[in-house]
């Protein structure tokens, strides 16, 4: 991944220990900021989870624009990753308790969404987040073609959900008539604070016995 | 030394500060999942021109589908509804390019070479682009294949209907015909469909004349009547063809013009049959009435049937029930803020009546409804102030005669007929699948209450 030539870039690790409007501010960062709303958790990638109350705000940075290649440039990082459309979850001092992003090329399989998001993303991504927070558990398999990551260290709970991981062109999706065979997935970084689903039966980030399972998912 | 200070001082504003004129090379979408957004990406064409002022920051775009000169002001209010959708022009590799940056989900670039240094350099260009397009569009309207309107049929059985200042020969009993404000409309007494086949505008002025504002060229003429296609040309695939089609015709009229038209179709063929019709239109006052040819062969007989201390008459198909309130046996039907019949009220009474085949049996498609009653001595209304009520709830009256109107809602037929008699107030209430039974039943039931 080559180096972001105007520093405009933030990595998750300084995001998760240090207020977040400084650094955004100091990197040259545009956001646009809604009032976090329970009510629209799906609109930031949560599906019936419980966000913990400190929440207010949604911060979700904007790319950088490449004015000479007419394209974007990602802006937040995790270590050589780009991520795709970040959101952060913070509480009312700006300290960030949830991240979510998307990872990987929601496009056509092969091709590069935008130029910089590619099918092999997600894939690195499991791998640094292994090298970060230890092995990952498997708490899902087969959803949507793809599995559900978790890691839990010092705190923090991160979860990956990869999207047709075998990248063998069953997905399904397709998007103004294109089939969107891309592999992808989801990122979620919980900030000292502990996940939860509001129905039991998923929740798979505080029941031991859901993770030693690892049923298939039936929608 | 003072005059370079000036120099530096003008020489930016001289050589960029300025208005500068632009053509679109291509869209480049970045992130597109709106469909919207992707439709917005795909409207702007090598033939589109832009003028941009760095000092205002405004940007003008020339549409070569818009007919005249008249540029349209270029901003995110302009592209969508939505305000946060951001537009941002910048001069690059002496190129304008226009980013326009949704979310972080639809983001893309509109890539502009330069078109011309001067005003009227430029403006000959657009119109040189909009006169492509039009000649396009006037080819498409030369290559459309001979369209030859149907002549009369001989044996024609059609009726001659009155229509104030004109009249029209139409197939017997084929429409069911509506005064509106301005216009009659005709709509099919058989068939699904509710729209109306035609309409009749006391227009007052030609309305062929407008046609070309909206779009539309003849193909074939006879006189004023026309059949018209709006013609359509793919600047991406260079395509071009009949987008629709209309049917019109114009009549003069004392003071002015009467006109008629279809809605817009996608062939010639649904139009072709309603040629006849559209050729009889003459300024002259004749024919039957419009309620004739709307209640042919009407017949007022029925069945003497009693609801309650009601005498009435009732089809032979028709029978009424009891109705017994309690349980989950309820009922209510408001057809105004003081005229409410409701099961919790003791003054208030429901008969159901039901249409049932020759075995006896119900179904969606016949009948059903029913009459209440109200008792409510201090409390007086009359048909025509229930049909301004039901406008006012935006319901359409198809119909309004002495006691009864009849309108659609949600996609039936529904006839109302209101009488008092002493203190009680009694509704005639019934619901059809077509429009054919409605009218039938509410020309029948004229002379329902005894």
């Amino acid at each position: 991944m080559t180096p972001d030539a105007h520093g405009q870039q933030l990595q998750i690790d300084r995001l998760l220990t240090a207020p977040v409007w400084p650094q955004l501010e100091t990197a040259g960062i545009r956001t646009d900021t809604v009032a976090f709303d329970e009510n629209q958790n799906y609109t930031v990638g949560l599906y019936g989870e419980k966000v913990p109350e400190q929440i207010t705000t949604v911060v979700s940075p904007r790319y950088n624009i490449d004015w000479n290649k007419e394209t974007i440039r990602p802006v937040v990082y995790f270590k050589t990753v780009p991520l795709r459309n970040p959101g952060l979850l913070t509480d009312k001092a700006g300290r960030l308790v949830i991240f979510v992003a998307e990872v990987g090329n929601h496009g056509p399989k092969g091709k590069l969404m935008a130029g910089v998001f590619s099918d092999e993303d997600v894939v690195t991504l499991r791998k640094e987040l292994s090298a970060v927070w230890g092995t990952e558990k498997k708490v899902r398999e087969k959803s949507y073609n793809g599995s559900v990551y978790v890691w839990k260290k010092n705190g923090v709970v991160a979860r990956l959900t990869i999207e047709n991981e075998a990248l063998d062109g069953t997905a399904s999706e397709t998007r103004n008539g294109v089939k969107q065979s891309g592999r992808r997935g989801r990122l979620t970084i919980y900030n000292q604070v502990v996940p939860a689903f509001h129905s039991q039966s998923e929740d798979y980030f505080n029941d031991p016995d859901i993770r030693k399972k690892t049923t298939t998912h039936q929608p | 030394m003072r005059s370079f200070a000036l120099l530096l001082l003008f020489f930016p504003m001289l050589s960029f500060a300025q208005k500068s004129y632009w053509q679109v090379e291509q869209t480049k979408p970045v992130i597109v999942t709106s469909l919207f957004f992707d439709a917005l990406m795909q409207e702007f064409s090598s033939l589109d021109y832009l003028t941009y002022d760095p000092t205002t920051g405004s940007i003008l775009y020339y549409d070569a589908y818009k007919r005249g000169l008249q540029p349209a002001s270029f901003d995110s209010s302009k592209l969508s509804e939505k305000k946060e959708w951001e537009v941002t022009p910048k001069i690059a590799d002496g190129k304008l390019k226009v980013l326009i940056y949704g979310n972080n989900n639809n983001i893309g670039f509109i890539v502009c070479k330069p078109a011309a240094d001067n005003e009227p350099a430029f403006l000959e260009k657009v119109k040189a682009s909009k006169m492509l397009v039009h000649h396009q569009l006037m080819e498409a309207v030369k290559e459309h294949p001979v369209v030859n309107l149907p002549k009369n049929n001989p044996e024609n059985t059609d009726v001659e209907v009155n229509l104030g200042a004109y009249s029209l020969r139409l197939p017997r009993d084929k429409y069911f015909i509506v005064r509106t404000a301005d216009s009659y409309q005709f709509l099919p007494k058989t068939g699904d469909r509710p729209e109306s086949d035609f309409n009749l505008f006391d227009a007052g002025f030609n309305d062929n004349d407008s046609l070309s504002n909206r779009g539309f060229w003849p193909v074939a003429k006879e006189e004023n009547l026309w059949l018209s296609i709006h013609p359509y040309y793919d600047w991406k695939t260079k395509e071009k063809g009949a987008g629709g089609y209309l049917l019109t015709n114009s009549v003069p009229v004392s003071g002015g013009y009467v006109s008629m038209a279809t809605a817009q179709k996608e062939s010639a063929e649904e139009l072709l049959p309603l040629v006849p019709v559209f050729r009889s239109l003459k300024a002259e006052k004749k024919g039957i009435s419009r309620d004739a040819y709307n209640f042919p062969g009407c017949n007022t007989e029925g069945v003497k049937q009693a609801a309650g201390a009601l005498a009435i008459t009732l089809p032979p198909a028709y029978r009424i029930r009891e109705f017994h309130t309690g349980g989950s046996n309820f009922y209510s039907f408001g057809v105004m803020d003081s005229l409410i019949f409701s099961s919790d009220d003791p003054n208030s009474q429901y008969y159901p009546v039901e249409e049932t085949d020759k075995n006896g049996n119900r179904s969606l498609e016949l009948a059903s409804g029913g009459i209440y009653a109200l008792k409510k001595a201090r409390f007086s209304t009359d048909i025509g102030k229930i049909a301004a009520d039901f406008e006012k709830e935006g319901i359409n009256i198809l119909e309004q005669d002495d006691n009864g109107i009849f309108y659609r809602y949600h996609g039936s037929y529904y006839l109302l007929r209101y009488i008092r008699k002493g203190g009680t107030h009694y509704v005639y209430s019934m619901q059809f699948r077509t429009l054919q039974r409605c009218l039938s039943e509410f020309c029948r039931s004229r002379k329902i209450f005894l």
